[in-house]
């Protein structure tokens, strides 16, 4: 926050102070339903603002701009739907609101909510509007003409625009809707002393005549409630909240005790017509896009899509299976950690503690926390978990994954879900719990629960997967064809029973397609050092605080009597070592640390993938089931960690029968 | 075709487009779906291409600049008109890019191979 000074907001920002910031505090809360219905904008007092959003259709750059005024790092990709949940920073000293992208303001889908009551606090809206598709995005823009409330537009991705030979009117479409206008590159920060500027004057459009009417008539059936039925905390409605309400937004209508009207079909068709007729007069010329338009083209075709896709998979696979795994752990595991690292840990430790006491196992043994946790972290997921989010973060600003969505799309229809989930999954491969909070995106529940009981069961996290990789791949291409290819045969097991059990109907895909391009490095490696060092900090003290609690129960032969507890499964079911058990405890904890403690498990080949392939199915970390019972509830909560551990064993049994009989597999 | 006379002898489903070719959206029955794909500048009315239509899959429209991925049972929903005639099995007219950018798009492909097969 304290970055705000660089941006041009924060200059403009520092010069402020000399307008006055008291006895305007009344002035938004002031405002009722009688004085909106006239459309005609309430002239531009120059008052400090208190609460400005920014609203867009999806992929719009909302997040990109949001970055730049704030000077903070808010997730940005090239897919709709990035943001789910609002985030705030500070901007000319209000409070600038991040919203999810929306086509229009409505009830279809959480993250509509949640952008629609952002509206509804807002003191200025910024709507964000891609120059390029202007046709679409207007309608969002013309709904927040008609709700009325003190308008901004930024025009952005105007060198996009400029790019394709596109000419927009700038003062055409400021005189049409009656709201400044201003064209800015958001992630360069082009334009934005401009926006700044019209910030402090925003202004209301000009509201459609039926709109207006609209209005008055249910500032009216407001007037004439009684008074029980006026909420003590309620007392004045927002021309806003009366357009959600005429157009039949039933969950606006209750919060005043109003009945919806059913006006929504007839102002969507005006204002998609006005839309229509205004894009075609203000936006001139265009040409189509070049080579990566086409490449768009040919990559949701499965002929070459489908190949593609492959390929791509491919270069990750070597990228990070292969470059990450083996060469780049080899070395920050094996040289750094192990040869230099550890040996003066152990030093320092026999120096403080003496020669194997109790307190230098703790520090310095097996499980030691300056040992084992730091040589895990540092030396073994550090490089995978940065290879991976490396690899994630071009795929998501290249456009590539909504192509993905097309592709899969048939696939996922059979197991309940549509192509549109793909983004979760994909994520997921990431960090399962940031994958379980992007469902929402999902159509239905129905269709999130689905979701997240995959992610939860088959979809194993980057931290994992950094750990699977490296037990796995060692092994031979063969090995991780069949660790590939459990996985892949249980989602669809689990996916498709799942379907078949839960009640409901899954919704289509409807998801929009936009350019690709070409990553930029700096929010590549932006968004990869957010994550990465996000990761370290959530996992560094678990694992810490992990080994400890091992380390505990080693010490006081604990984890002997469980060892020998869960032989039966262990030994008997999974054909493992006894000390396997272990690792699963440990996978409680945090599912990478599990697979962590088979890592340095004397096994056959055969019983390393059995193991890793029941570790990554087995239950996912703390962090990602608090945010599974938060999203789903504790009952689905607990039947998905119910079933994955059953899944999970049951699973790991049968391979470790099918190796042991087929033994040429491997 | 030609079951319901009040409707034009080509109307179809979108669900029943062909690569390349161009159509005007004519009717789209569920409610629901009209009303959000008009809110992403889809209404009965459009002129669209079909990018792509994935055997049981989706179907890629483009209208204006946005390109939009339709699920099929959604696509099945909504009646289009045909506009570009097809002639002799390839697409034609207007829709077909030129080789001006040194590859060819999908359908200027599966123009020439077809022009080169007859």
């Amino acid at each position: 926050m304290a970055s705000c000074h660089q941006t041009p907001g924060g200059r403009v920002g520092v010069v402020q102070p000399n307008k006055p910031a008291t006895g305007q505090k009344s002035a938004p809360g002031g405002r009722t339903g009688s004085q909106s219905g006239s459309g005609a904008g309430q002239q531009n007092q120059p008052s400090p603002v208190k609460n400005i959003i920014l609203a867009g259709n999806p992929n719009c750059g909302k997040s990109a701009l949001f970055n730049q005024l704030t000077g903070l790092y808010v997730n940005v990709s090239n897919f709709p739907g990035t943001t789910v949940d609002v985030s705030r920073g500070m901007w000319l000293g209000a409070v600038l609101t991040d919203t999810p992208g929306v086509y229009g303001l409505g009830s279809y889908s959480d993250e509509e909510r949640i952008a629609r009551d952002a509206v509804f606090t807002a003191d200025v809206v910024v709507n964000v509007v891609n120059a390029t598709t202007l046709e679409r995005d207007l309608f969002l823009t013309l709904q927040l003409v008609d709700a009325g409330v003190p308008l901004v537009v930024a025009l952005n991705m105007m060198d996009e625009a400029e790019r394709l030979h596109l000419r927009i009117n700038k003062q055409a479409l400021e005189r049409a809707i009656g709201v400044p206008v201003v064209p800015i590159v958001a992630v360069t920060g082009q334009g934005l002393t401009e926006l700044v500027k019209a910030v402090q004057a925003p202004r209301r459009g000009l509201a459609s005549a039926q709109v207006q009417a609209a209005i008055r008539e249910i500032v009216a059936a407001r007037g004439a409630q009684r008074p029980s039925q006026l909420a003590p905390a309620q007392q004045s409605i927002k021309p806003a909240e009366c357009l959600l309400i005429a157009e039949g937004d039933a969950e606006v209508a209750e919060r005043y005790s109003l009945r919806p009207l059913e006006l929504r079909a007839q102002l969507y068709t005006q204002r998609r017509q006005r839309a229509d007729r205004l894009a075609a007069d203000v936006v001139t010329g265009g040409k189509r896009g070049g080579f990566a338009a086409l490449l768009g083209e040919w990559a949701a075709r499965p002929i070459v899509g489908l190949p593609f896709l492959v390929v791509i998979l491919a270069a990750l696979y070597w990228l990070v299976g292969v470059v990450v795994a083996q060469t780049v752990v080899g070395f920050t595991e094996g040289t750094i950690m192990q040869g230099l690292y550890e040996p003066v840990i152990r030093r320092v430790a026999v120096a403080l503690a003496g020669q194997n006491t109790v307190l230098y196992r703790v520090l310095a043994g097996e499980f030691g926390v300056f040992t084992m946790t730091v040589t895990y972290a540092a030396g073994l997921l550090l490089p995978l978990v940065a290879g991976f989010y490396l690899s994630l973060a071009i795929l998501e600003d290249s456009g590539y994954l909504p192509r993905v969505a097309v592709l899969a799309d048939r696939a996922l229809t059979r197991i309940g879900l549509n192509g549109r989930a793909v983004i979760p999954m994909i994520l997921g491969f990431g960090c399962v719990t940031m994958a379980t909070l992007t469902t929402r995106v999902l159509g239905s529940r129905r269709e999130r629960t689905i979701a997240s009981a995959l992610l939860g069961i088959a979809i194993p996290c980057s931290a994992q997967l950094a750990v699977t990789t490296a037990l796995v791949t060692p092994l031979g291409l063969r090995a991780t064809v069949i660790y590939c290819c459990v996985l892949f045969l249980l989602y669809g097991l689990v996916g498709s029973a799942l379907n078949r059990v839960l009640p409901g109907e899954s919704t289509d895909l409807i998801i929009d397609l936009p350019p690709l391009r070409l990553p930029r490095a700096a929010n590549v490696l932006k968004k990869t050092a957010a994550r990465v060092s996000n990761f370290l900090l959530e996992a560094t003290p678990i694992f810490a605080a992990g080994a400890l609690g091992v380390a505990v129960l080693q010490e006081t032969g604990i984890l002997l009597s469980i060892q020998s507890a869960l032989a039966p499964i262990t030994t008997g079911w999974l054909q493992l070592p006894a000390e396997a058990s272990r690792a699963f405890v440990m996978g409680l904890v945090r599912r990478d640390f599990g697979a962590a403690g088979l890592y340095d498990l004397v096994m056959t080949p055969e019983q390393k993938v059995v193991a890793v392939v029941t570790i990554t199915l087995f239950v996912p970390c703390i962090a990602s089931m608090l945010v599974l019972m938060k999203e789903r509830g504790w009952r689905e909560g607990t039947s998905i960690f119910l079933g994955g551990i059953t899944v999970s064993i049951i699973t790991g049994g049968l391979l470790s029968r099918l190796l042991h009989y087929l033994p040429s597999l491997i | 075709m030609g079951k319901n006379l009040s409707r034009p002898a080509c109307a179809m489903t979108l669900a029943q487009t062909c690569n390349g070719c161009e159509y005007r959206v004519s009717t789209i029955r569920n409610a629901d779906y009209r009303e959000q794909i008009m809110r992403m500048g889809l209404s009965e009315g459009s002129r669209i291409r079909c990018v792509t239509n994935i055997r049981k899959g989706p179907v890629v429209v483009r209208y204006g600049r946005t390109d939009l991925a339709i699920g099929r049972g959604m696509a099945e929903g909504i009646l289009v008109e045909q506009l570009a005639p097809v002639v002799g099995g390839s697409a034609s007219g207007s829709s077909v890019e030129g080789e001006k950018h040194g590859i060819l798009s999908p359908d200027a492909w599966r123009a020439r191979w077809r022009g080169s097969t007859k």
